[in-house]
């Protein structure tokens, strides 16, 4: 599964480098770009290792709470 | 960045196909069970003053988008932080709809299927559309919503022969406080969520119709949505109208001797398709705008990647969701929906005042 997402990623990769390449602003471009693929990547291995973090609902509960007491 | 038209028409399709992707498969107001269509007309009449909050925010600040806009009232450092801010609401808030259309295929068309599969086909689909641009998107929602608004009326007026009256009955049996709350949920979900089209307004061509045109959608999506309520409530009665997950997809399934419910099933995902490639493009012309880049195509994929994450990672199962939704998403909803548009608003209107002013000095 994870020899599969890592393909995945690649794929997705491979798919933009002709984007990447054609921009003009090159650094503006690929380190948001590699950013957002590096975050898209840990949530999804961690979800395939079964090793997910804290439910996304139970974090924004949390804030929720944090700022209105008692709800 | 390559110029972008919409007609009016497209975007009254739109606002009815961006509003239809939640309330389809989520409709907070049947919570309210006998009362559902009184809590949805208060959160109709809610929701007609959000969207005139958002549209008079595209008037007093022509052709920007929702980022510009925040850039220019906040300042660069808190317009960059709002904004970041908007575009994670808008990841997210595709995410949940992604997760609440693969649970319907999954529970409706597709039960041995894992629901990760789904998903990731449906954004494909999504994918697809947003990088060919947002007026593909907006073509495909203009041909095929005149269909899926055709097929609910027909679905309704052939179940018109089972519809009993009774259901209306005990009006107001729990009391006001319970359809006002319910009322102020329907508000969020899915009027609120209008916020996104901030992010799609500068493009119709007819600037001047904006507000005569996204009045019409609203009212026309109010009317569709109330007709199909009803015609929920009216077949299945109250309870099974607050306990059933998907009440449409079960009334037509009551047709007798035709079977409709998968071709409604395929007209509800398309409009929820129409939803998060919405909300996706959104985002990704966002991230954008913020970059100062021309082209918005690179970050589609990798976004896209990061919408299926989370769908997965929002909450455990679809009931949970559904419990989730009224408390915890309205609350966290309240801040991007009405607090941050209200206070643009207001600069907008202080600055617009001030030009006329120095004008008339």
């Amino acid at each position: 599964m994870i020899i599969g997402l890592i393909a995945v990623f690649l794929i997705i990769i491979l798919i933009d480098i002709p984007n990447l390449k054609k921009t003009k602003h090159k650094a503006r471009t690929i380190i948001p770009y590699f950013f957002l693929i590096l975050l898209g990547f840990v949530l999804s291995l961690l979800q395939v290792m079964d090793k997910p973090p804290m439910r996304l609902h139970t974090i924004i509960e949390k804030i929720i709470y944090f700022f209105v007491p008692g709800g | 960045m390559k110029k972008i038209e919409m007609s009016n028409t497209q975007l009254f399709f739109l606002i009815i196909g961006f509003l239809l992707g939640t309330t389809s498969v989520l409709n907070p107001a049947a919570a309210a069970q006998q009362d559902s269509w009184l809590a949805f007309i208060l959160g109709w009449i809610g929701g007609l003053l959000l969207l005139l909050i958002y549209v008079s925010i595209t008037i007093l600040n022509p052709g920007k988008t929702l980022v510009d806009i925040l850039l220019e009232t906040f300042g660069k450092f808190f317009g960059t932080v709002v904004s970041i801010i908007y575009i994670w609401y808008f990841i997210h808030l595709a995410a949940v709809v992604l997760r609440f259309f693969g649970e319907y295929m999954v529970t409706v068309l597709y039960p041995e299927t894992p629901v990760v599969f789904i998903i990731i086909c449906l954004m494909l689909g999504v994918a697809y559309a947003v990088r060919s641009g947002l007026e593909v998107t907006v073509r495909t929602n203009e041909l095929l919503m005149p269909i899926l608004i055709l097929l609910e009326t027909t679905l309704s007026l052939s179940l018109i022969g089972m519809y009993n009256f009774n259901h209306f009955l005990p009006f107001l049996e729990q009391g006001f406080g319970p359809i006002l709350k319910t009322a102020l949920t329907g508000v969020m979900v899915p009027y609120g969520e209008n916020i996104v089209l901030l992010m799609v307004f500068p493009f119709i061509n007819k600037k001047e119709e904006l507000r005569k045109t996204s009045f019409l959608a609203f009212i026309a999506a109010g009317v569709l949505f109330l007709a199909i309520l009803v015609r929920d409530l009216l077949t299945l009665g109250p309870e099974m109208l607050k306990k059933a997950s998907f009440p449409s997809d079960i009334s037509a399934k009551l047709i007798p001797g035709i079977q409709i419910d998968p071709i409604v099933a395929a007209t509800l995902v398309i409009s929820g398709g129409i939803k998060i490639s919405i909300c996706t493009y959104a985002a990704v012309m966002a991230i954008s705008q913020l970059l100062k880049l021309d082209d918005y195509n690179v970050f589609v994929l990798p976004v896209t990647a990061i919408i299926v994450s989370i769908s997965i990672w929002s909450y455990d199962s679809y009931i949970h969701g559904v419990q989730w939704i009224p408390q915890e998403w309205t609350m966290y909803s309240f801040p991007f929906q009405v607090i941050i548009p209200v206070i643009l608003l207001v600069i907008s209107l202080f600055k617009r005042y001030s030009k006329s002013k120095e004008h008339f000095r």
